[in-house]
């Protein structure tokens, strides 16, 4: 009898660690937070909510899903000399990154396209190499071609199991095929209903950024302005890492608000808003990395000490390691005090921060549209009002990487004030938007 | 006359090559023009093809939304028509418009950025139903049209319900319902609305993304072009989308060939554009180095061969009169001097010289005058000889110094006739190896030379230094502007001097011959006055080896 007692309660300990390991799963984790968590009673009240997907780091290399990789380069005659040759350091650096199960594949542009390398499985790396280091530069640049040409190599090899991106490196204008922000946002746009994101590596001063960064921004991929080649396969490397740290696809994102709150706007996303219901689309989320939608809401006059749910947030993904659909939520919800001090004392520092630096991103677009008018008195004055406010944040929410952000504003406002560089500067403003409301890490 | 026939001759041989050649070039441009149309045309073939393909894709793409848009359920149509949107790369936007409310997907109070520009686009579209074209496929004309009743008979056999199907399944496959496609134009763009009509009125559709149509369409083009060419997608505006080709095409290059894309695209092109040489400038090219290459050979060549033919003929001609003056001179030399002998000797004969003196007198010069034709009738022979190869040379070792004294001793008395006095410094010994009468042979032409046109100048100097032996006179010595040309056979100088004296021009040729052929030389130096020849002796060594 005991000994029967004893073989069940170890068969049992044996399930449960069993039980256990088995719900070491990687999931998505949805949180919902305030600015504050008091809010001032009896008048309407402006809130931010912050909607925040944690995506788990891959727990093995040799689990994450297989990558389906094209680079499309530009060897256009102005990439000619040192550009070229650092880029096709950097395609190289690229490719070494990849395993045998991911497949790369590599398209030229110049004024016609040609695939250099069709999509393969990176087994062959010698070979491959040998064609990237063939490239020469020459001719101009049909950059709308290119990326049709690098989407047609990742669809032959259009699978759900892969994770597919490209990754886009131009110096020039496009003058070659459509060549307006516009249309190359629309092809962004379609390129991530099928799951293809696009990033963009601008090089040097002479290329257009709108451009660059809608394409990247419609297709949810990453943005990067590179003053110097020889920064070309640090950067590629970064942004493999990305690459092969994708954990979570197809993300959709609802949020409901409460009651009689209205949501105002989505700041530095596209969405869309009706009624209290808000709903956003992300294509693709990196292990370890954390994306987030702030929303501002209008909070109804509330009685004081009365508690009100703000919002609830779910959010759909496609997980990659399990390939199944999954969704979490979150919620949250806020106090009511006409005590100010109870108000300031409750702020949520991160979540002003982020704040802060979305505000902040938003003041650099709007320098940039000042810069086109030519009012660059006034792009420098804003830079400069936002400079200060960050010095007062970075003081107030202990974060002093909100100081350094205020240096590099400083400096911004400098050169736009003196125009020294101006393409540099508009392409820095632009880009450092751009990442900002991606949430984009590798910079 | 003889100079007219030749020229005679030339043209005859001239003028049928050159039209020969004139014919010939023609007929190349003619085939030039030929190819240049071929490649046009050719051009224009592939243009056709890749537009009817592109065409017939972007028809398919339509024809083929507007099967799945008939086939919506008419409930929960927005739903389906959002997800269709969410996922289908090639719909850009979906649409609902019902006649009494107006547009009522997109919701104009729950609009993101790209669905209110939406709706503002295609805002006079739906305020003004006038503006729908229903689809009438059979209106079309042309060729087009068949084989779109064909490919639209052919998908509706393909969704027809099979024959078992019966109950609920056949009262669920849906009727054709009435739609069609708009092009519309905005912002310098086409779009192309397709679109639906349910049985209540209710209208919905779709946008194509225009864009992703645009990025397939580049992979339709020709994966190479032939040389100098480049095929290019041109949109509406006139601007290029795509190109394929080496060169790099711009707009206003000349075209070779033009395609339409009605009605797939309105207004867009299919354009070959002239980017390079090509095949037909190569082809031109080629033809006019063939071209030049034919006058040259066709105008030269008989010229210069006439050319050639008369200058060989006026050679002969030359040759074959010096060889009539030869002959003539040679029989003039022997003539004198057997006069003379036949003239002693009969006398001599009649026996009418009684003075013992005078008869010695006229022996010796019957018997100089004997040596003198032997001297000339060898001269003669070896010059035969040696044109014929045959002359043979019996080399020995001798002492030049002693031989040429022992000549000058027999030679005294000719030259105290011509009135010449003789100097001569002879160091020797100088040994030499070589046939010894042919040296003498040599010697003796160059005195007798002397004799006969340098006796004016009243002396005669032979002297031996470093292995050569010059032979020295102050007579008239020889022009300038022929001192080679004297060594010619038959040669002689045309002067009065020569006029008086016979000879054969033969004497310094054979000299130079026999010198030359025994490793010596015979040469005329310049010298201030008279006639200067050195007799060049070959090296001594010849023989030791050393």
């Amino acid at each position: 009898m005991k000994r029967m007692f004893g073989w069940v309660v170890l068969l049992a300990c044996l399930a449960v660690v069993n039980a256990g390991a088995r719900t070491v799963r990687p999931e998505v984790v949805c949180r919902v937070e305030t600015d504050r968590g008091v809010l001032s009673a009896d008048r309407l009240e402006r809130a931010v909510v912050k909607v925040t997907l944690d995506a788990p780091v891959v727990p093995d290399l040799r689990e994450r899903p297989p990558v389906n990789l094209c680079i499309v380069l530009d060897r256009s005659g102005s990439m000619s000399g040192n550009k070229i040759e650092q880029a096709k350091e950097a395609a190289i650096t690229a490719l070494r990154r990849l395993g045998r199960d991911d497949i790369f594949s590599l398209v030229v542009y110049d004024h016609e396209v040609e695939t250099l390398v069709p999509a393969q499985r990176a087994e062959n790396v010698e070979w491959i190499e040998g064609r990237i280091r063939s490239i020469g530069a020459r001719g101009n640049t049909a950059l709308f071609a290119g990326v049709s040409q690098g989407a047609a190599e990742i669809r032959k090899n259009l699978d759900d199991r892969y994770v597919s991106r490209i990754i886009l490196l131009s110096d020039g204008l496009a003058n070659n095929g459509p060549s307006s922000p516009a249309d190359l946002g629309r092809l962004g746009a379609s390129l991530r209903k099928e799951r293809v994101s696009v990033t963009t590596v601008g090089v040097g001063t002479d290329y257009n950024e709108d451009l660059m960064t809608q394409l990247s921004q419609q297709s949810d991929g990453n943005s990067y302005f590179v003053e110097n080649s020889a920064d070309l396969p640090r950067i590629f490397a970064a942004e493999l890492g990305d690459v092969l740290s994708v954990v979570a696809r197809e993300v959709r994102i609802v949020i409901e608000c409460a009651g009689d709150v209205r949501p105002v706007r989505i700041i530095g996303r596209d969405g869309r808003i009706s009624g209290r219901t808000v709903e956003l689309n992300l294509n693709q989320l990196y292990g370890g990395q954390e994306k987030y939608v702030l929303l501002e809401v209008d909070v109804p006059p509330t009685e004081a000490g009365e508690a009100r749910e703000l919002a609830v947030a779910r959010c759909e993904y496609e997980n990659l390691i399990t390939r199944k659909r999954a969704s979490s939520s979150g919620r949250t919800s806020v106090t009511f005090s006409r005590v100010e001090e109870d108000v300031r004392a409750s702020v949520n520092e991160p979540v002003a921060k982020d704040i802060t630096l979305n505000i902040t991103a938003e003041v650099r677009e709007e320098a940039v549209k000042k810069m086109d008018l030519g009012r660059t008195d006034e792009a420098a004055s804003s830079l400069r009002r936002q400079g200060a406010r960050l010095r007062e944040s970075a003081v107030m929410y202990d974060a002093p990487e909100l100081g350094l952000e205020a240096d590099k504003l400083e400096q911004e406002a400098q050169r736009v004030e003196t125009k020294a560089a101006p393409a540099a500067t508009r392409k820095s403003l632009r880009t450092w938007s751009f990442q900002q409301y991606n949430q984009q890490e590798s910079r | 006359m003889k100079r007219y026939s030749v020229i005679l001759y030339v043209l005859l041989l001239v003028i049928p090559a050159l039209a020969a050649g004139v014919a010939l070039y023609r007929w190349l441009r003619l085939e030039q023009g030929r190819v240049e149309l071929s490649v046009g045309a050719a051009a224009g073939e592939t243009a056709r093809a890749v537009a009817d393909n592109i065409v017939l894709t972007v028809e398919d793409l339509a024809a083929g939304v507007s099967d799945s848009l008939s086939a919506f359920p008419g409930d929960d149509l927005v739903n389906q028509l959002r997800r269709w949107e969410e996922h289908n790369p090639l719909i850009r936007n979906v649409f609902v418009w019902r006649e009494k409310e107006g547009l009522v997907v997109p919701d104009a109070s729950a609009a993101t950025e790209e669905e209110r520009m939406f709706a503002s686009r295609y805002e006079a579209l739906f305020r003004d139903q006038a503006r729908w074209v229903a689809a009438e496929p059979d209106a079309k004309p042309g060729v087009q049209a068949a084989y779109e009743s064909a490919s639209r008979e052919v998908r509706k056999l393909a969704r027809a319900a099979a024959p078992l199907m019966s109950g609920k399944a056949a009262m669920d496959a849906p009727a054709e319902r009435r739609g069609g496609w708009i092009r519309w134009f905005a912002d310098n763009q086409v779009y192309l609305l397709g679109w639906a009509e349910l049985p209540d009125g209710t209208r919905y559709g779709v946008e194509l993304e225009t864009m992703a149509i645009v990025s397939r369409l580049s992979a339709l083009l020709p994966s190479a072009m032939p040389p100098g060419q480049t095929m290019a997608l041109v949109d509406a505006s006139g601007r290029i989308v795509c190109q394929r080709g080496a060169t790099e095409a711009e707009a206003g290059m000349p075209r070779v060939a033009t395609a339409y894309l009605t009605p797939a695209l309105p207004h867009w092109e299919l354009v070959v554009y002239q980017t390079g040489a090509g095949l037909a400038a190569s082809g031109r090219r080629a033809g006019r180095l063939l071209a030049a290459m034919l006058a040259v050979v066709f105008v030269v060549a008989p010229i210069s061969g006439g050319g050639l033919l008369l200058w060989q003929s006026r050679r002969d001609a030359r040759d074959a009169r010096r060889k009539t003056t030869f002959v003539s001179n040679v029989s003039h030399e022997l003539k004198t001097p057997l006069t003379t002998i036949r003239m002693y000797a009969e006398m001599l004969d009649e026996g009418r010289v009684r003075d013992e003196e005078k008869r010695a007198g006229y022996l010796g010069t019957i018997v100089r005058e004997s040596q003198r034709l032997t001297r000339l009738v060898n001269n003669v022979l070896d010059f035969s000889r040696m044109e014929q190869g045959r002359k043979k040379y019996a080399p020995q070792a001798f002492d030049v110094a002693d031989a040429v004294a022992v000549v000058l001793r027999e030679q005294q008395p000719r030259l105290a006739d011509a009135g010449m006095k003789l100097e001569s410094d002879l160091p020797g010994p100088c040994e030499v190896f070589m046939d010894r009468d042919a040296f003498e042979q040599a010697l003796l032409n160059l005195m007798d030379n002397a004799i006969k046109y340098g006796a004016s100048g009243g002396w005669l100097r032979v002297d031996l230094r470093d292995r050569a032996l010059s032979v020295s006179d102050a007579g008239p010595g020889v022009p300038r502007a022929v001192r080679e040309k004297v060594f010619d056979r038959f040669y002689r100088v045309d002067d009065s001097l020569t006029a008086k004296q016979p000879g054969s021009g033969l004497g310094l040729t054979i000299a130079r011959r026999l010198m030359r052929d025994q490793g010596g030389d015979v040469t005329l130096e310049a010298s201030e006055r008279g006639a200067r020849f050195v007799l060049k002796l070959p090296r001594a060594g010849t023989e030791s080896g050393s």
